[in-house]
């Protein structure tokens, strides 16, 4: 119990030192940038956008991009640059809820089931398993079904989708890491299993968890649009990028830019977060500092 | 090794049972009564009572899942109260469709993503990285109904060079192997774009991690290994989580098909599963989880026996 | 990136052109081996399941069904009249009794005998028996039925029944081979039924039915083409766009937005027929009775909002004709589209009935189904309701969830579209306004004795006159609003002839079309 107080230390050193690296990954920093602006954009939308995101003015329909409306308009004539501010909030909400549902339940379970092994592993594994058998289409239509067609719900299904993913992900990388030499030495010395878990377990899981983040962070607003294209996503009149986008595929080629508005939004903010993953991994992962600079020179 | 595959293929059974008691609590849970979903507006009550007694739906659920399971384990899957016909022949007639567009799309994954993968690991921030970045975000972001929409576009209007439908279409089928083969390729690269991607990322991340492990610098360093004896050994070890997230993704391509063979009016399990949610065709949607539930926990197991090849650290 | 799009495109190219190389040698086989006496038809939906009439009606199957059987009558879409067909004449002797004269010399296919009055008998006593659907649609007034020879049918009703040759002949009036039932039986018998009709199964998979033409076809010169392929394309754009890359011959319910351009292009017919099929709003009377549309006023008001030329032009792209009543032109009971409600609405005029009804605003929630036509309507309209203060609050339901909701009254109000089958008023009303009906909640006692008794009011006449009253009492209460009535469209290679223009897919025969 006693070497306890010493891991709030040790994490908040290597945080500070993770904090001091970020930046230097420049890729990362402009990635972190564009996503604060569309969050910051996507948060303020009431006073960014010029007009109202679904008022339907029908003698504006498909108007192309011009200096009135920056991204043209739709088949009802609002304002497909307002409609993405506002859309925004319904995308990159249901992107970090999926996020942070998908990491609270799905760590946990991989880390307990890699660490543990024997029954445990067995038992959640299964468990695990049966939920990942389950087609997600069905397991989201069946939820929004039966709660009615919210977004919350949708939410709720995509979360419960991704989280065994991230679950079998972190227990593969258990298995991995628990052989390691620096973990069998902890045990040996007679470390708790909290403190194994933490402070060597997780943190050389780190890394991979932010890769597999920021994939569902990715795949929640992608799986968003999809739920959409077949019918179970958000409601209108609220608009959300998937929804528009879906509605789009009609006029593709008539009026093209309906399509381009929320492909390329939702193209450049999974860029983005892919781009900040990265730097967060490179600054999370003490190895890869010395790596950069010996891949770098071999290059 | 094969005691632990004998244990995984014993609990294959217990897995099925909880997926199809979760299945079936999901379903009658699901506000819809199929019978008058079935038999519409104009119905009468003697004929909503006749067919609900035909499917055992007067029945509690406890008796429903129990009869079900009874005809489950001597392979019946019922019948299909939309189609009439019997889902193991709706199963029989779907999956072997299913199975070549998951198959083509793993191929298109694989194809793609080990070589991007390796050479990205290797030449990290150069061209070819930041194309391999790209390319995995161009498979994140686009959601591969859209993707499909554009490949379309591109290479069945404006080029001619492509068909959309015909997947499963007996002219397809009898009409050589171009015409047999050649609407799968749209859809399969719609479909595996978001697997290489994945596959890609995953290999570029764990080759990094391997190559600037301690050892392997040492190795190098002291000129034990050659470049390219390290290059091998480093994807070697990258390959385990290749290999689990490539059989995972595989075992839920069948699954993630729904808006591709909705598109490309491919005859698949994906669209059957959602039309048979759709019209709450109860036992079409226990019969197909159930197929799928199989054929993902093997792929599965097969996985994880790659695993222990692969990885002789790891004993079972 | 862009380095990176032409590298992948680089890759990607070789391989499809060496696949297009292979398709200029291979696709020219086939359009020769073709010949030109198969016809592909592309249909919206999943899957086609059940083929059988007396079994539970699958839409799907419903739009083979009717080349597969010939019915007791047929419907002359061009004077909307019920014609002979396998029954040459009735007549009903007394108010309870139908007398039908079977038409000689009909062969059921694959051998199965001659079509005699036995087969009629038989597949409605079987509809009685299993208590099968069409027992609460078109056979409820049936008490008996027994043949009288080889070509007499005898039918005894409970109730007089006006609607008799257009909903029971016609509706319910496919009849299946009585021997070919008995030999395999109810479920074999819907995957593969043996008819009496132009074409028979040839094979059938989930997505695709393929027909084959019957060679022993009463109708001599019929059909024309030697094999017909179905095959269900639930997108509506791929659907077209395999028309136009010469993967179907023919399409049906293509998206309405591409049709002006279509109309252009000299390589293909555009049909587009006045149909029978509403769009319309319902209220849930009997739910909420603080809800403020249970004023009629207010719903008068919602009608006045609608401009439902807007909505033609703006969601059907002016394949439909605004409507608001019931009766559609040439049924009987007809007058005009619009009686009431002007095609543009009346702004002024609703607000001042809000004003009346002394209601300021409120929310309320609008279901709908997983059309997206639909979808888009319901977003129109929410926009034009909230002119008069009224705001729906939209729910986009699956097909089921919405059946549920709407089938089980648990709704306040709804948007659908819904497709009528047999070409009687009785169809269009009685479901909708009485009390009995299974999906309204409105319950007048002098609206159902009216439905009942235009019902039972064999003088067409009389009937017509009784369906006027309907729809005026309709138009005034408003439990229904109707916007429109959508066109059907066909589409098909401008080498096909002989189409009928068919108000609806489920009724297209495809015995008299050829390729020129």
């Amino acid at each position: 119990m006693a070497s306890t107080p010493a891991l709030p230390f040790h994490f908040r050193s290597s945080l500070v030192l993770a904090a001091r690296q970020f930046p230097r990954n420049r890729a990362a920093t402009v990635g972190f940038v564009i996503l604060l602006a569309i969050c910051l954009a996507a948060a303020f939308a009431p006073w960014v956008a010029p007009y109202d995101p679904i008022q339907i003015k029908l003698s504006m329909k498909l108007k192309p991009p011009s200096l009135e409306h920056l991204m043209g308009t739709d088949h009802f004539g609002r304002d497909i640059f307002s409609r993405m501010l506002y859309g925004g909030r319904t995308s990159l909400s249901v992107g970090l809820l999926v996020v942070g549902f998908a990491f609270i339940l799905g760590v946990p379970l991989g880390l307990a089931s890699g660490y543990f092994g024997g029954k445990v592993d067995n038992f959640m594994m299964r468990l695990v398993d049966a939920f990942l058998t389950f087609p997600p289409l069905l397991l989201a239509v069946a939820l929004v079904g039966l709660l009615g067609p919210d977004i919350q719900n949708v939410m709720l299904a995509l979360g419960l989708v991704q989280a065994p993913i991230l679950a079998r992900m972190v227990r593969g990388s258990t298995l991995a890491v628990r052989e390691d030499v620096y973990v069998t030495a902890a045990r040996a010395l007679g470390a708790s299993p909290v403190r194994i878990v933490l402070s060597h377990l997780l943190r050389n899981m780190v890394s991979p968890i932010v890769v597999q983040l920021t994939v569902v962070f990715s795949a929640a607003v992608v799986a968003e649009a999809s739920l959409s294209f077949l019918g179970f996503g958000t409601q209108p009149p609220e608009p959300s990028w998937g929804r528009d986008m879906s509605e789009a595929r009609r006029f593709l080629s008539d009026a093209p830019w309906m399509f381009m508005a929320p492909t390329s939004i939702i193209a450049v903010c999974v860029l983005s977060i892919n781009f900040m993953g990265d730097g967060l991994r490179d600054a999370l992962d003490p190895r890869a500092w010395r790596t950069r600079r010996s891949v770098g020179t071999d290059a | 090794m094969w005691s632990y595959l004998g244990r995984r293929l014993i609990q294959v059974p217990l897995v099925l049972l909880v997926v199809s008691l979760m299945t079936f609590l999901i379903t009658r849970a699901t506000p819809g009564d199929p019978v008058q979903i079935m038999l519409g507006m104009q119905t009468s009550p003697e004929a909503a009572t006749a067919m609900r007694k035909e499917f055992n739906l007067d029945r509690p659920v406890y008796e429903q899942y129990g009869l079900w399971i009874a005809k489950v384990v001597t392979g019946d899957l019922g019948r299909s109260m939309r189609l009439n016909d019997r889902v193991t022949s709706l199963i029989a007639e779907r999956l072997p469709i299913s199975l070549q567009l998951a198959a083509a799309g793993m191929l298109f994954a694989l194809l793609v993503s080990i070589p991007l993968g390796v050479i990205a690991a290797l030449r990290r921030n150069s061209w070819i990285d930041y194309l391999c970045t790209g390319y995995t975000v161009l498979g994140f972001a686009v959601p591969n109904f859209g993707l499909a929409l554009i490949l379309i576009y591109v290479f069945s209007i404006q080029l001619d060079w492509l068909p959309i439908t015909g997947i499963g279409s007996s002219e397809a089928i009898a009409g050589g192997p171009w015409k047999h083969y050649s609407p799968f390729i749209i859809p399969a690269v719609a479909l595996g774009t978001l697997q290489t991607a994945m596959l890609t990322r995953l290999l570029r991340s764990s080759m990094i991690d391997i190559l600037s492990q301690d050892y392997m610098r040492t190795a190098r360093a002291k000129g034990l290994l050659p470049w390219n004896i390290v290059v091998v050994h480093a994807l070697k070890n990258a390959m385990i989580p290749f290999v689990t997230m490539a059989a995972i993704q595989f075992g839920y391509m069948i699954g993630v098909q729904v808006t591709i063979e909705y598109i490309f009016a491919v005859p698949g399990m994906g669209s059957a599963v959602l039309n048979a949610v759709v019209n709450r065709d109860f036992p079409v949607i226990q019969g197909f989880t159930l197929v799928i539930a199989v054929f993902f926990l093997l792929t599965n197991i097969a996985a994880d026996m790659l695993y222990a090849l692969l990885d002789p650290r790891i004993r079972y | 990136m862009g380095k990176g799009f032409r590298t992948t495109g680089g890759i990607t190219r070789r391989g499809f052109g060496a696949g297009a190389l292979g398709t200029g040698l291979l696709l020219g086989a086939p359009a020769i081996a073709q010949g030109k006496r198969d016809l592909r038809v592309g249909t919206w939906g999943g899957e086609f399941g059940n083929l059988s009439p007396v079994i539970r009606s699958d839409i799907q199957g419903s739009l083979v069904m009717y080349n597969i059987f010939d019915g007791l009558v047929n419907i002359d879409f061009k004077d909307r009249s019920i014609v002979p067909c396998m029954a040459l004449e009735w007549a009903n002797p007394d108010p309870l009794t139908w007398r039908l004269k079977i038409r000689e010399g009909v062969k059921w296919q694959k051998g199965y005998g001659e079509f005699t009055a036995e087969d009629v008998a038989y597949t409605f006593n079987f509809h009685i028996s299993s208590n099968s659907f069409q027992m609460g649609t078109a056979l409820f007034p049936i008490a008996s039925v027994k043949a009288d020879g080889k070509y007499v049918v005898e039918m005894k009703t409970k109730q007089p029944f006006g609607a008799f040759p257009g909903v029971t002949l016609g509706y319910g009036g496919t009849i299946v081979s009585a021997k070919a039932h008995k030999e395999m039986g109810n479920d074999a018998y819907s995957a593969s039924p043996i008819g009496n009709g132009p074409f028979q199964i040839e094979s059938k998979k989930g997505t695709e039915v393929v027909l084959a033409k019957h060679p022993e076809y009463w109708r001599p010169g019929f059909p024309k083409l030697d094999r017909v392929t179905y095959r269900a394309i639930p997108d509506s754009t791929t659907r077209l766009q395999a028309l136009q890359k010469g993967e179907l011959d023919f399409v049906t319910h293509p998206d309405p937005k591409d049709m002006k351009a279509l109309r252009k292009d000299d390589k293909f017919t555009v049909k587009s027929t006045p149909g029978w099929e509403w769009d319309y709003q319902q209220f849930n009377l009997k739910a909420k009775p603080e809800a403020p549309y249970q004023n009629k006023l207010v719903r008068q008001a919602i009608s006045y909002a609608i401009d439902r030329e807007a909505i033609v032009n703006e969601i059907y792209y002016g394949e439909g004709q605004a409507t608001d009543n019931q009766i559609p032109a040439g049924y009987m009971g007809y007058r005009q589209p619009l009686l009431k409600y002007p095609k543009n609405g009346d702004l002024k005029k609703a607000k001042e009935l809000m004003a009346q009804a002394g209601v300021k605003g409120y929310e309320v929630e609008v279901i709908t189904s997983d059309k997206d036509w639909l979808r888009k309507e319901l977003e129109l309209v929410a926009a034009m309701v909230s002119q008069i203060g009224i705001t729906y609050k939209i729910k986009n339901l699956d097909m089921g969830g919405f059946n549920n909701l709407w089938l089980n009254q648990k709704f306040d109000q709804h948007l659908e579209d819904i497709t009528l089958v047999a070409p009687d008023p009785d169809a269009t009303s009685w479901w909708f306004l009485h009390s009995k009906g299974n999906a309204s909640g409105y319950a007048v006692p002098s609206m159902d004795a009216m439905l009942d008794g235009a019902r039972a009011e064999l003088d067409p006449a009389k009937r017509e006159q009784m369906y006027h009253k309907i729809v005026d009492t309709t138009l005034e209460d408003c439990p229904v609003i109707y916007h429109c009535n959508t066109n059907n469209i066909q589409v098909y290679n401008k080498k096909l002839v002989g189409f009928d223009p068919a108000p609806q897919e489920y009724t297209e025969k495809l015995d008299t079309v050829s390729w020129s």
